[in-house]
């Protein structure tokens, strides 16, 4: 038998579910006026007459969008930064966070201790500025010309994340790191068949929070990248706002759509992968991996 | 055939705590050799040394007469069993067991042939497919054993693979390691806090305390004559009684009793005459009739024999062990006699022998 709620319990509840139920539609309302507003005619986005639902529904703005090279360009420049940044940044995360995880790594202490002073006095943009310079230099004297790959490599780095995979591996028993060793594993191997496997939650979530970083890079990419040719999404999305905002166009406009629902459009196109990609990863989120593989 | 030496090895932490002194053993190829001792004694220690997972500060490690002192974990050809089972959560019990040959890149075949091989062995076979989370306490600990077998090492080494099991599944496990011993006639090292698992496994049995040897014997070499007053009381349960007494007249006098002394013993003592020793008396040495009075405080039965709580006299306390069903109350006087006695120096601890032996 279902047991009887107390009336604190209960009031509890309603608040609880009230308040929660009221922030999510919070945090969906933008993401369907977007949808509602690029699909919209143009009369009714030009004088705001859109709550929720679209009006006069239309499907050129995406049509247009869809036939502009650049769009799709930018599109693939983004899907290129943010697969090769997630990959190097989680490189970098898993090979930096396992080292600082160890207790008999040198000078174990001292490493921590400036990657946490980074997260505490942030120095702004200075560091990344060098770093960029730095990484430009060698790009240089190799002969890389490639501006994606520079902002794909000097931008790899996260404390934050190195410190998330780096909790996560210590706390993967010894002992069966021990087991590994005594059963042949090398160092590489420990970290691959082991940390790697037992850590995959908190991996999938770090590899997460990169690719949305990756994903909604738009500073270093504009500051980084000189060629219009291979800035991404975000840059591109900010060109079409800055150029439909301009007077000069609007009055120029002869579409049956308003100049805004080409800038929902975007961000409509830009957050579908996200949005796609999120129940897959989700999944790991709460889940860990070690259960039953030693005695608590 | 693998035989291991361990020769004079000590192990020294980085903060010049030392944990292990000066310990030497040579075991025979196929011998089952038990480390016992207290927590904290150095006995895992040594076994973590021998598996190439502690660095040895001092001495030198011999595999088949090869020094292995310098080798890492996986060139020494020795498998592990951890006492919390160190399973890999995320494979199958199968990937568990194939483990250690996938990273030497054997046969498939081979790999498959062995795997079940051990699963059949230790009744695996049909929990192959499911996790470790999925399996009880026990079937994990044989999944453990199971990786150990498919390698078919030189040396087993068991760090107290039972503690995290019930007693019903310890006592069974414990009959499986046995089998297990002579099925494949492996040498195993292992480690134990618990006394009866060491009397109940081991060829040999080596007891440590506060890092050193106390003594390397038999079962019932350790049993019947202990080196000392720590060997003495940790082997056997309950405990051997210690009690206070002087040699005095041909007889032990303590506090509220006296016993005579034979010439055998009178002759061991005479150095002792007039002097304190102490009289280690197991409570199985103890039996019902004779001249001494035991004052019961407590009376536990457990079934085939009876465990009589009670003093001799204001301060000696004394555990006696009879071989039937018995039913005293507290306060009731029995009389008792001792059937065998074991004599300790007070200050060094050390056992009082008969010379030669």
């Amino acid at each position: 038998m279902k047991r009887k709620l107390e009336i604190s319990e209960l009031v509890f509840k309603v608040i609880a579910y009230t308040f929660l139920t009221v922030f999510a539609l919070l945090c969906l309302y933008p993401f369907l006026y977007a949808i509602s507003a690029s699909i919209s005619g143009r009369h009714a986005v030009e004088y705001q007459e859109l709550i929720l639902f679209p009006k006069n529904i239309q499907f050129e703005a995406f049509r247009d969008m869809f036939g502009n090279n650049q769009f799709w360009n930018a599109y693939s420049n983004t899907l290129f930064l943010t697969i090769y940044g997630t990959i190097w940044s989680l490189v970098i995360a898993i090979l930096g966070g396992y080292a600082l995880s160890k207790k008999r790594l040198l000078f174990r202490k001292g490493f921590n201790f400036f990657l946490v002073f980074t997260m505490w006095f942030s120095a702004g943009i200075v560091p990344q500025y060098l770093n960029y310079l730095a990484t430009k230099s060698v790009f240089n004297s190799v002969g890389i010309m490639d501006d994606k790959w520079l902002v794909v490599i000097a931008m790899g780095m996260a404390a934050m994340n190195t410190i998330l995979l780096r909790n996560a591996f210590e706390n993967v028993p010894s002992e069966i790191e021990e087991a590994a060793i005594v059963d042949g594993a090398s160092e590489f191997q420990v970290l691959t068949k082991v940390h790697i496997p037992m850590s995959k939650s908190t991996i999938a979530t770090v590899a997460l929070f990169f690719a949305i970083s990756r994903w909604n890079g738009y500073f270093w990419a504009r500051q980084m990248i000189s060629n219009n040719n291979e800035q991404p999404l975000q840059v591109f999305i900010r060109n079409q706002l800055e150029q439909y905002t301009d007077l000069e166009q609007l009055a120029s406009w002869t579409k049956d759509y308003a100049a805004d629902s080409v800038i929902f459009a975007l961000i409509v196109c830009s957050i579908i992968p996200i949005l796609i990609i999120y129940p897959f990863i989700q999944k790991y989120f709460a889940k860990g991996t070690n259960a039953g593989g030693v005695k608590e | 055939m693998a035989e291991l030496q361990l020769h004079h090895l000590d192990k020294i932490y980085d903060n010049n705590v030392q944990a292990v002194y000066d310990f030497n053993l040579d075991v025979k190829d196929g011998e089952l050799i038990v480390l016992v001792g207290p927590s904290g004694c150095g006995k895992s220690t040594t076994l973590r040394m021998v598996a190439g997972l502690e660095d040895i500060s001092r001495g030198n490690l011999l595999l088949d007469g090869r020094d292995i002192t310098q080798a890492p974990a996986k060139d020494r050809d020795m498998a592990m069993v951890f006492q919390n089972y160190a399973l890999y959560g995320h494979m199958t019990i199968y990937e568990n067991m194939a483990f250690s040959l996938t990273l030497r890149k054997e046969n498939p075949n081979v790999i498959h042939k062995k795997v079940l091989a051990a699963a059949e062995i230790l009744d695996l076979t049909a929990q192959l497919n499911k996790k470790p989370s999925q399996l009880s306490g026990g079937q994990r600990q044989r999944v453990a054993m199971g990786r150990a077998i498919v390698r078919n090492p030189k040396v087993f080494l068991f760090d107290e693979p039972l503690s995290n099991l019930d007693a019903k599944l310890r006592s069974a496990t414990r009959r499986e390691i046995l089998l297990l011993h002579k099925r494949l006639n492996a040498t195993i090292l292992y480690v134990t806090h618990d006394q009866t698992e060491a009397l109940t496994l081991a060829n040999r049995i080596v007891c440590m305390s506060m890092g050193h040897v106390q003594q390397i014997g038999t079962p019932l070499e350790l049993y019947d004559s202990p080196n000392n007053t720590f060997v003495a009381t940790f082997i056997g349960l309950p405990p051997m009684n210690m009690l206070k007494v002087t040699i005095e007249d041909g007889k032990a006098k303590g506090d509220g009793f006296e016993v005579p002394l034979s010439a055998e013993d009178c002759a061991m003592l005479a150095p002792w005459s007039r002097k304190e020793v102490i009289l280690g008396v197991r409570p199985e040495y103890i039996a019902e009739g004779g001249d001494l009075k035991l004052k019961v405080s407590t009376n536990e039965n457990l079934g085939m024999t009876t465990l009589v709580h009670g003093k001799m006299g204001e301060n000696t306390r004394l555990t006696a062990k009879f071989r039937s069903w018995a039913n005293y109350k507290n306060g009731d006087i029995v009389p008792i006699h001792f059937t065998r006695m074991l004599f300790f120096d007070p200050e060094t601890t050390n056992a009082i022998r008969k010379e030669g032996k």
